[in-house]
């Protein structure tokens, strides 16, 4: 008696059914075995492999492929119905054929087939395999599509579960020929529990119920992934990766804002009330252009600023969203500093400045050991005329350009201003004492760029003291900010 | 003319105000000003005293002498700069005070007001500063302070 025969005859001979023998007990060809072929299927035996059962249309497949010659070999087990009784299937040496009624009998096997065996055979998710494992039409690797998904292998990617819509995604983007390549992930869940997403050797897919299936890749990328992915107050792309209609750049939409990126500019966030006055003025195709920054917070965080390759936005809760044409350069050079922050100030100025269109781009501070300046006499504080110790002060413009103004920061003026405007010509700059309010800056610098006092304390340029002003922000009308705009000091963006 | 409170600090409170026009508010305004003196704000204050110096009165000689000695620096710089609005006996008896102040913007301010005919006293104050002042930052200043000090008792002394 042979392995075979008590096979056979344990499984009840030919009762069972396999029926009656077709063949004798013969060797296989490549003389590792023997087989048996009956009227109803097949045993082979070797002997690391023992006698196994294989028959219908899992035997077709594996006499297809080259029965024991192939790269499955034998069969390790017999033919046997899944636990879930929705199919059969038989392991072998090199893999294994799942059949079905609803997707035949394929082969899957190696990597792919050990990614499957992990998520559960045919219990997983993925189900029954409904192609034999195949090569990628690149040549780079392989892969099983299954009911409910793939798994595709690369050498340098590993097996990789995709499924659902993101494998929707990547293969209207032509699978793994598309800039994608090979999936470097599972399909996995985002850590908050909101989506899915795959990486790949090109980029990634994220999906989420709300925002779909989307292709985030390159440069953009590598910004949402600083800023935290999903997690961040950017969110879940909303679009792919997209072409700028000017072609000159790419962009992705988020739930929270969007990146834009050109080669001259790199990937930049805009998001909220400045995204929404850009997208108003024309996105990249408006006189602004693409973002140079992200948006970025105001120095003493009063508002907010994008720069753009044409201009700015700046936005704050008092002002809203204001573009920003113009811009004057600004350098402080402190002898005292002021009870109020200099970044506040600062920020007071562009807030203001921002409803005239004007950026105030600060430069440079400079700490001055001035001790007989601190208390500075400006005499009548009169333009065009100006005392021995402002036409000294005024000297010192270290680093300081032409048309660039500069703001002395001193204890005290005697006599005793918030500031005094005045200031020798060719150096354009004012002085402002310890004690000025947080608007002082800006009106000073007001008087510089030719503006004059008036009788109204909801404007910048009140002549009853910036302390007093009942609205704040202070307004500047239409007429002073042409006059602002115009003057030589001010610089077209 | 009644002065109010509201007025006073109306006049101050400009970035720049016009002092000659504050000034129109005379001696009814001393009591607000001494009282912004005394209060909080330090550049109220110093302007408050800048102006009580340009309504020349025995109470603002009061002020001013109070102020020559106030916490903040800017106050007594406030304080030594309109001392050039008073008489030169008036300026010279609450400058000398000044001339040995630890802040040496009060001092520059305070030789900057010393008047013509200053004061005897605030004279030999000022030759004992300058004896000695070798490279005193102020050196300059205290030169023309003397001058300036001196010019009413030698008249040939050429200011200019």
């Amino acid at each position: 008696m042979s392995a075979i025969s008590d096979k056979y005859w344990s499984m009840g001979g030919t009762a069972s059914f396999l029926g009656n023998a077709v063949t004798n007990e013969i060797q296989t060809p490549n003389g590792r075995g023997f087989f048996q072929h009956f009227r109803g299927g097949s045993i082979y035996w070797s002997p690391a492999t023992g006698a196994q059962t294989i028959y219908g249309f899992i035997r077709d497949k594996w006499a297809a492929l080259g029965w024991e010659n192939s790269f499955l070999g034998f069969p390790t087990t017999d033919e046997f119905p899944t636990p879930n009784g929705r199919g059969r299937f038989n392991h072998f040496e090199g893999g294994s054929i799942y059949w079905s009624p609803a997707t035949g009998a394929q082969t899957v096997y190696g990597f792919i087939r050990d990614k499957w065996a992990s998520l559960g055979w045919e219990n997983g998710f993925l189900g029954f395999p409904i192609t034999d494992e195949l090569p990628t039409p690149n040549g780079r690797g392989r892969f099983n599509h299954f009911e409910g998904g793939s798994i595709y292998w690369s050498p340098a990617t590993g097996a990789q579960t995709i499924y659902g819509s993101i494998r929707g995604k990547w293969a209207s983007l032509g699978w793994e020929n598309g800039f994608l390549g090979f999936p470097t992930t599972d399909e996995l869940p985002t850590p908050n529990g909101r989506g899915r997403f795959n990486h790949f050797e090109g980029g990634s897919i994220y999906w989420s119920p709300a925002t779909d299936a989307q292709t985030i890749y390159g440069s953009i990328r590598s910004k949402w992934a600083s800023l935290g992915w999903e997690n961040s107050f950017l969110g879940f792309p909303t679009t792919d990766e997209l072409s700028t209609p000017n072609g000159r750049g790419r962009f992705n939409h988020f739930e929270g804002g969007s990146i834009y990126w050109s080669p001259a500019t790199g990937a930049q966030t805009i998001y909220g009330f400045i995204r929404d006055r850009w997208a108003a003025l024309g996105w990249e195709n408006g006189f602004l252009g693409f973002p140079t920054t992200d948006e970025l917070p105001s120095r003493a965080g009063i508002g907010r600023i994008s720069h753009f390759e044409h201009g700015s936005i700046f936005w704050s809760p008092d002002v809203g969203a204001r573009e920003l044409r113009m811009a004057v350069r600004l350098h402080t050079k402190v002898l005292t500093s002021p009870t109020i922050n200099l970044d506040t100030m600062l920020d007071r100025m562009q807030e203001v400045y921002s409803t005239a269109g004007i950026r105030v781009d600060f430069i440079s501070n400079e700490v001055l050991a001035l001790p007989l300046l601190n208390d500075l006499d400006v005499g009548a504080c009169t333009m065009g005329g100006v005392t021995a110790e402002q036409t000294t002060l005024f000297a010192n413009r270290n680093t300081v350009g032409a048309n660039d103004m500069v703001v002395y920061f001193v204890r005290s003026t005697v006599p005793p201003f918030n500031g005094c405007a005045a200031h020798p010509a060719g150096r354009p700059g004012a002085a402002v004492v310890q004690g000025a309010t947080q608007w002082t800056l800006a009106h000073e610098l007001g008087h510089v760029l030719g503006l004059n006092h008036v009788n109204d304390n909801n404007r910048l340029m009140t002549g009853n003291g910036t302390g007093n002003i009942t609205n704040p922000p202070p307004d500047i009308i239409n007429a002073e900010a042409v006059t602002m705009d115009t003057n030589v000091l001010t610089i077209n963006l | 003319m009644k002065v109010t409170m509201d007025e006073v600090r109306a006049a101050l409170s400009p970035e720049e105000p016009d002092y000659g026009r504050a000034a129109q508010l005379g001696p009814d305004a001393l009591p607000y000003l001494e009282a912004i003196m005394r209060a909080s704000d330090p550049l109220m204050a110093a302007k408050a005293v800048y102006l009580a110096g340009l309504i020349p009165t025995q109470r603002s000689i009061s002020i001013l002498a109070e102020a020559a000695q106030h916490p903040q620096p800017t106050v007594r710089v406030a304080a030594a700069a309109t001392m050039s609005n008073l008489t030169p006996p008036d300026a010279s008896q609450l400058l000398l005070r000044m001339m040995s102040d630890s802040d040496l913007g009060v001092v520059k301010v305070a030789l900057q007001s010393v008047p013509q005919g200053a004061s005897p006293a605030l004279r030999d104050q000022l030759h004992r500063m300058a004896v000695g002042s070798g490279d005193s930052p102020l050196g300059a200043i205290l030169q023309q302070a003397l001058a300036r000090a001196e010019a009413a008792i030698s008249p040939s002394v050429d200011l200019d």
